[in-house]
């Protein structure tokens, strides 16, 4: 197996899917509460991968109508603008929920926490 | 409080710069990347960098007065969309195409800027809180 | 055209925006910043049930509202759309949560959430009202996150260390939900090549003809992802800590409208797929809902805190609404929006009596619940008589025609399934029930708060005065369901049309 076939393989598309299942695997399996906040960005940041790289045809240019025919698609780049943004104020809130938790139960254990 | 003097002397004088570059990003969104959000990001970390280099201390620019404008930009923004109702089109319609405040993007800019707003003064008030909570006393 | 479709979404957001105006701290007295508060919050609530009159005849009489953002064509732009299935569930959230926030006006008033709550509540209902109307995968998805983080915050508005922990708990996995909620519509958006729902059922379709493991897929990422936000049985386990360890008013909203509403995002999406690619998925979901009715009872059975038994409950009841649709026939179908009506009415009612009678006997635990005033003590037992299914009330006539719809497309085991959950159920509504007629622990509980009635001023788990706030939502809510039950051709008429237009 050469380094051209694995080349063909490893593009955004599959590179995001791979970060995403790591972060399905890190919010079941880690303990630190902060370490499950990481994978939930994880998992976004892998779906923003894929989203991109799926909108990307070869040899593809800017997206400017008049001029060029063959060009990438600019609509998920758009509505991962919006994901970023979505993501930003879910860790953020879950940033805060951390912080009152430890400053209640002085513990970032999720086994801790559950009893 | 805050980090030693040549970071205080170097954050004094790029602040401005910061400022300036955010606007630049809002106000040019429609042509090259950037626009509302990413401009409101780097407004909004011009506080934190204060923050971090001097310790955090409430000057004139106040969570209360932040708070305000982040509500009042959030009203103009759906106010923008509603006067396309009032022009006769649908919500959100690009009603400065073709008229005399056109820049060739019709609304983007404005909403641009609406957004730019609301962000860097969210952020704001995020920072005031979370530095807040953190100072406070146990 | 009508721009009331729009402004159906625009309403709860500027409301939402005045009210978040009157949090900053100024010098206004506290109780005019109250009046104020009440008053937007009432004005916004009045609008959304004017907008709702006058799009309700134009909409009952089968016309179908839609309307396209930015007069953009629908392949390219947004496209919003009103028709029988979306006013209906419109209707229903509506109503709920205008009770329900009356009912916490008075309740909530110790734990404000630095004056905020209103704000998300009405953010709240801006995210439910955008999931209802909108066609636009991508614009659904971003609803589903205002509605889910408006909910994270009004939940740990109670800011107790376990209003915390269950808003984390939801937040965690209702990200997970979305982030695969998104994959599905990537991979649609990179096969179909639109995100408009009406443009991408027909890519669908050629989809599911040449590449069926795509839309296999598709279609897998859509149901879990759906169906772990609505709390189906192996991905219920954030519902019982999130709705039992929510304030009251949010556990009624929660349990009452926002599972439903993802609910209703399974009914949009799985038509798309096609009736031959329904037929052979059909029995996964009705088996699926089987299994969410048969474990959401048997967990009931042992709960000894009376809200986690109540969002187990809900786990159950979930579970029958999908196996209606599972099922996939025009009757389940009608039995399963019938009982989305019915279980939003009863299970916010039940909610709302609970919190009323945790507070009044400072405990949750069933076996030390007093009665408190004998009227919510009744609309309990009338809530309870239509979540068991007994008949004059409205939550036999749904779950009827769901056993009649099981049974009449050979799916006996379901109405089987559904009859005995009913019965199990009996058992643990009825041993609240039976709490309001001991006298013995009431008594004690009485010479015990006597005992501590002057010392505990500043604790906010003392008793608090029960306003008429609180009491006429529920009493509201009871006479409802009585109507419903008594008539139902009012709520199965409804039911119909939405069914016809809407549904597939």
């Amino acid at each position: 197996m050469n380094l051209d076939m694995l080349t063909n393989w490893v593009n955004s598309i599959t590179v995001g899917i791979v970060l995403l299942l790591i972060g399905v695997y890190g919010i079941m399996t880690q303990k630190n509460l902060i370490k499950i906040i990481l994978c939930i960005d994880i998992i976004f940041l892998g779906l923003i991968l894929f989203f991109v790289g799926s909108g990307y045809t070869e040899g593809g240019t800017i997206p400017l109508l008049g001029e060029y025919t063959l060009y990438v698609d600019p609509l998920p780049q758009t509505l991962m603008l919006t994901t970023v943004v979505v993501e930003l104020s879910v860790t953020a809130l879950a940033l805060a929920l951390v912080l009152k938790i430890y400053e209640t139960s002085k513990t970032l254990n999720v086994k801790e926490l559950e009893s | 409080m805050g980090m030693s003097i040549i970071v205080k002397t170097a954050t004094r004088f790029l602040a401005p710069i910061m400022l300036l570059f955010g606007v630049y990003i809002i106000l040019t969104g429609h042509v090259s990347p950037g626009g509302g959000f990413q401009g409101g990001v780097i407004l909004g970390s011009v506080l934190l960098l204060f923050f971090i280099a001097f310790g955090m201390r409430e000057g004139r620019f106040t969570e209360n007065l932040a708070s305000l404008i982040e509500d009042v930009s959030a009203l103009l923004l759906v106010m923008v969309g509603l006067v396309g109702i009032l022009v006769g089109k649908e919500f959100l319609s690009n009603f400065l195409v073709g008229s005399a405040l056109d820049t060739g993007a019709g609304t983007i800019p404005l909403v641009n800027t609406l957004i730019g707003l609301k962000v860097g003064t969210a952020f704001i008030v995020l920072f005031y809180t979370f530095f807040k909570y953190m100072g406070r006393k146990p | 055209m009508s721009h009331t479709v729009i402004l159906l979404v625009v309403t709860p957001l500027m409301t939402a925006f005045l009210l978040s105006m009157t949090a900053i701290p100024h010098k206004v007295a506290y109780t005019t910043l109250k009046r104020i508060r009440m008053l937007l919050s009432v004005s916004g609530f009045a609008g959304l049930c004017v907008l709702l009159g006058t799009a309700g005849p134009h909409v009952l009489s089968g016309e179908v509202l839609t309307y396209q953002l930015g007069g953009w064509s629908p392949f390219l732009g947004i496209a919003l759309r009103l028709d029988a299935l979306s006013f209906l569930m419109a209707t229903i959230a509506v109503l709920v949560s205008f009770l329900t926030m009356f009912y916490s006006f008075s309740y909530m008033e110790r734990m404000r959430g630095l004056g905020k709550y209103d704000t998300f509540y009405f953010l709240m209902m801006t995210g439910m009202m955008g999931v209802l109307l909108t066609r636009d995968f991508f614009n659904m998805y971003v609803f589903l996150e205002i509605l889910g983080l408006s909910v994270y915050i009004l939940i740990s508005s109670g800011e107790k260390k376990e209003n915390y922990k269950a808003s984390l708990k939801y937040l965690v996995l209702g990200s997970l939900a979305s982030g695969l909620f998104l994959l599905a519509v990537g991979i649609l958006y990179h096969v179909t090549g639109s995100l408009n729902m009406d443009y991408a059922a027909q890519g669908i379709q050629g989809i599911v003809e040449r590449n069926p493991s795509v839309a296999a897929l598709v279609f897998a990422l859509f149901v879990v992802s759906l169906g772990l936000k609505s709390g189906v049985v192996p991905l219920h386990f954030w519902l019982p800590d999130a709705h039992s360890m929510a304030p009251s008013p949010v556990s009624a909203l929660l349990s009452g409208i926002v599972l439903k509403i993802t609910v209703y995002c399974m009914i949009r999406v799985v038509p798309f797929f096609g009736p031959q690619f329904y037929q052979g998925v059909s029995p996964v979901i009705a088996s699926v809902g089987a299994a969410t009715v048969l474990g959401g009872t048997l967990l009931a059975l042992s709960q000894k805190n009376i809200k986690r038994m109540l969002a187990y409950s809900s786990v159950s009841q979930i579970g029958i609404i999908i196996t209606g649709i599972g099922i996939g026939t025009d009757i389940a179908l009608k039995g399963a929006l019938f009982h989305i009506l019915n279980h939003a009415l009863m299970k916010s009612g039940l909610f709302l009596c609970a919190g009323i009678m945790i507070h009044q006997s400072g405990t949750r635990d069933i076996p030390h619940l007093r009665m408190g005033t004998p009227g919510i003590a009744a609309s309990f037992v009338v809530f309870s008589l239509g979540v068991v299914g007994i008949p004059p009330l409205n939550g036999f006539v749904s779950k009827f025609i769901i056993c009649y719809g099981a049974v009449k497309a050979q799916y006996d085991g379901l109405a089987f399934v559904i009859l005995i959950a009913s019965l199990i159920s009996c058992s643990y509504y009825f041993r609240v029930v039976q709490t309001f007629f001991s006298r013995r622990q009431g008594e004690k509980k009485e010479k015990r708060r006597k005992k501590k009635g002057e010392k505990k001023e500043n604790d906010p788990e003392t008793p608090l005065q029960l306003s008429n706030w609180m009491r006429i939502p529920v009493y509201i809510l009871a006479v409802l369901c009585l109507l419903l039950g008594l008539f139902p051709s009012v709520g199965l008429k409804a039911v119909e049309l939405a069914v016809t237009v809407g549904g597939g």
